[in-house]
């Protein structure tokens, strides 16, 4: 029987952070899920992780002006931050803000981008959204640079208020016109060309003399408004408590919206003056969110991070291979820093295909088989202390229990125990436990419920 | 691992011995020039993450890439060889993909590190995921085997990095995962080696190039997480400490390469502070060097194949930046007074020239030589 205490803080580790081993699971238990639920937010009692090693020894990929340069110190960050939830709400964030390299081509104005999704994603939604609207690669993404006093281009103003605040339907096209009509002159530097240095970070720059500053009607209101005053009239919208209150939902809680959790996050949205971070409070201490456990598919970077924080690897900074782990979030159809469109990835069941399912079951069961990998062996060890031998059924439990932390239906149990090749009584301490570990933790990797968060 | 006895020490000097006031430059410093840029950046071969370069004895450059290039899942290094006037240029011309010839037995060097070259042409690569050294005929390209264990006990490498020849030719390599320094024959026969981690001086922490100085017959070494440089003798003695944290004057954050000219000045390559400093041989800081890159005839070649880009530059308010150093990672002493700083982030060696005056003995001052670096 899996102690429920344990359970909730592996469900909450989940969610707010990457997943974690036994160890984490044990520190967390002690002190409790709400000092946990605080702790986790309270990022600014843990240091960020040192990444000079990780430059160092991944000189073959430290090329700022790629995108796998900054996805693989992403990645690394997502495995080894002492502030995961600062990690994932970025990745939230970069969810539904989706600015792509595909079009920016510029490392550096990637890496910005998402830092200061990191930096500001836990805060004043109203603060971000005036970051978001100086960032020089969401100026290049949807074409700010070209929004100009006397030649309004819609693009930024539309998307802002439909696909970053708002949701279609809350305003009208005078709006989207007189937003965009505010955030003229908005720009950014010329960028020194790609040739035959390589790309260099843009800065952003007001123009004045761009900027349309004639009276503007916006949701209602009319003044001479610019860009900020526009984000101050959006964030008062119920619309955008609405909108924030679903975000948070599909990424934290559950991918099938629940309207009366939406409703009482959006409340919290407006209670708290916008506040990110007192917002995630509220749902993490909500019951909605206790009850929530397995009601998300694992996004492709939370499969992978998840499953490499439980065999610990990648811990040490010059580790190979971290660039394939970036790679393979691409192939299983999320590639990050590189969404398909400006409205994001479509989660839930669609990041399960039969292309992605495959490339997922290889990459758990290469990464649970592997018997040097650190936490596979803290497992073990700690099967093996107080223990001189355990019967096969008991360590299949004690690994979706005490390890995994699933809820295996009864048939993907029988499937798996049939698939067994390991010894019905298996002798402690040595060999023969590692290889039974391995031989279920694999599987365990392939059923359908480890694809839940 | 076998150990060889080691042969009688080319160390001039001891802790006991050396005293850095006591080293006075056989020349008198005008400063250095500016001389022309190699690589820069192209879309396929040039530069692309140069780490290292080492000059052959027939005046070839060679140049170790790190970055994988799009599209090739597995790392490679590649490997470049360049005329010093950039008129000339190979690429991949060391690595043979036949496998057998491979030194890791995969079809490339993942992770080459540093290389060096010795009186014959050798050229000695460390490969710091392979951990070993690989060997390469200089003139043909052919491989020449490597050695190396893996491990971290004395003698084994763990992550080797900085490497240099001695006037025995013996090789110097830094281990740097295990903080060590260690010393082989030519061959890969371990003779000596010293080092551990920590802060204190004479310790070390994730050191990465090391050189010898051919006037004290000393190691240099980058310690690099201890934002310093390290003078040591062959037996493994503290000689000197050099710099300390920070970006002022002389100050250093996670210097990489190392090297040392034929008048005991010593170069670092301040890699995070986008510089190489100049230190005299009493440890002095000299000169810093920002970069002055020009646009040769590769870069001019590529700009034009692409007149968006030609149209950009004209709108960029300052192109100064396109001049300086970006995580500069190795300096080499090249022939005639040339310096070669490597300018990884940016894909492309500066090359310096030295100037100065030789000074006869007579024209030397005793008198100057002990006056106490602070008074001056």
């Amino acid at each position: 029987m899996v102690d429920e205490d344990r359970r909730l803080i592996a469900h909450l580790l989940r969610r707010a952070g990457f997943g974690a081993g036994p160890s984490a699971i044990d520190a967390a238990a002690a002190v409790g899920y709400r000092a946990t639920v605080d702790d986790l937010l309270d990022t600014e009692r843990h240091e960020r992780p040192h990444e000079d090693l990780l430059e160092r020894f991944h000189s073959e990929h430290c090329d700022e002006e790629s995108p796998r340069w900054v996805a693989l110190k992403w990645v690394y960050r997502m495995i080894n931050s002492d502030r995961p939830l600062e990690e994932k709400t970025a990745l939230m964030w970069h969810g539904v803000f989706a600015t792509g390299w595909a079009k920016v081509t510029n490392g550096q104005m990637m890496a910005e981008q998402y830092e200061m999704l990191r930096d500001f994603g836990l805060g004043d939604y109203r603060v971000l959204l005036k970051k978001l609207s100086r960032n020089p690669a969401m100026i290049y993404w949807l074409d700010q640079q070209m929004n100009h006093a006397d030649a309004v281009n819609e693009n930024y103003g539309r998307e802002l208020l439909e696909l970053f605040s708002m949701g279609r339907g809350n305003y009208t096209e005078e709006d989207v016109r007189s937003c965009a009509r505010a955030f003229s002159g908005w720009t950014m530097t010329h960028v020194l060309p790609r040739y035959p240095t390589g790309y260099w970070p843009a800065e952003f720059v007001y123009r004045g003399d761009d900027h349309d500053d004639g009276e503007k009607s916006f949701l209602g209101e009319t003044g001479n408004f610019n860009g900020d005053d526009v984000i101050d009239i959006i964030v008062r919208q119920p619309a955008t408590g609405r909108f924030v209150a679903r975000e948070i939902y599909q990424f934290f809680v559950a991918d099938e919206i629940d309207d009366d959790a939406v409703e009482q996050i959006a409340d919290s949205y407006f209670a708290s003056g916008y506040e990110m971070r007192e917002i995630l409070r509220f749902v993490f201490n909500s019951d909605f969110f206790k009850a929530a456990l397995f009601k998300r598919v694992k996004s492709p970077i939370e499969f992978i991070v998840g499953t490499v924080r439980l065999t610990g690897q990648h811990r040490n900074a010059h580790q190979f291979g971290l660039d394939r782990l970036a790679k393979l979030s691409g192939m299983m159809g999320q590639e990050l820093l590189n969404p398909p469109t400006v409205e994001g990835w479509h989660t839930g069941r669609e990041w399960i295909d039969s292309a992605f399912l495959v490339e997922r079951l290889n990459f758990a069961t290469e990464k649970l088989s592997d018997a040097d990998a650190p936490g596979i062996i803290e497992i073990a060890r700690r099967i093996s202390d107080g223990r001189s031998s355990i019967t096969r059924d008991g360590l299949l439990d004690l690994c979706t229990g005490e390890f995994v932390h699933l809820d295996l239906d009864v048939a993907t149990r029988r499937v798996i125990a049939d698939e067994l090749s390991s010894p019905e009584i298996i002798q402690c301490g040595g060999d023969e436990l590692v290889a039974a570990l391995t031989e279920i933790l694999a599987l365990i990797g392939t059923s359908k419920e480890y694809q839940l968060a | 691992m076998t150990t060889t006895p080691a042969p009688e020490s080319t160390t001039k000097f001891t802790a006991a011995t050396f005293d850095p006031l006591s080293l006075y430059p056989s020349m008198m410093r005008i400063g250095h020039r500016y001389e022309n840029t190699l690589g820069q950046r192209l879309a396929a071969g040039g530069f692309k993450g140069p780490q290292d370069v080492a000059v052959a004895p027939d005046g070839w450059l060679y140049v170790i890439n790190r970055y994988s290039e799009a599209g090739v899942t597995v790392a490679r290094s590649r490997f470049v060889r360049v005329r010093l006037d950039d008129t000339g240029y190979e690429d991949d011309i060391v690595i043979s993909f036949s496998g057998e010839l491979d030194p890791v037995g995969a079809e490339t060097m993942p992770s080459a590190v540093m290389c060096a070259i010795d009186s014959s042409g050798t050229l000695f690569v460390t490969d710091e995921h392979a951990n070993v050294v690989a060997k390469f005929d200089s003139a043909t390209g052919d491989a020449r085997g490597h050695w190396g264990t893996a491990g971290d006990g004395p003698g084994e490498l763990n992550a080797p990095s900085g490497i240099a020849l001695d006037a025995d030719e013996n090789v110097w390599v830094v281990s740097s995962l295990n903080h060590r320094i260690e010393r082989f024959t030519r061959d890969g026969q371990h003779i000596s080696g010293f080092g551990g981690f920590g802060s204190d001086p004479g310790q070390l922490n994730h050191p990465w190039g090391i050189a010898v100085d051919p006037v004290t017959g000393t190691l240099v070494v980058a310690d690099w997480r201890n934002d310093r440089v390290q003078r040591f003798s062959f037996d493994g003695e503290l000689l000197q400490v050099i710099g300390r944290p920070g970006n002022g004057p002389g100050e250093m954050n996670r210097p990489s390469g190392v090297a040392v000219d034929s008048h005991g000045d010593i170069y670092v390559a301040d890699r995070s502070n986008d510089r190489v400093l100049m230190f005299n041989p009493r440890g002095m800081f000299i000169e810093s060097f920002r970069g002055d890159a020009t646009l040769n005839e590769r870069g001019i070649g590529k700009l034009m194949t692409n007149l968006d880009m030609v149209r950009i530059r004209e709108n960029v308010v300052n192109l100064d930046d396109e001049k300086r150093f970006r995580n500069p990672t190795s300096v080499t002493i090249g022939p005639d007074g040339l310096v070669l700083m490597v300018d990884s982030g940016r894909y492309r060696i500066q090359v310096y020239r030295k100037l100065c005056r030789e000074l006869s003995p007579e024209e030397i001052d005793p008198a100057a030589i002990h006056v106490d670096p602070e008074l001056t």
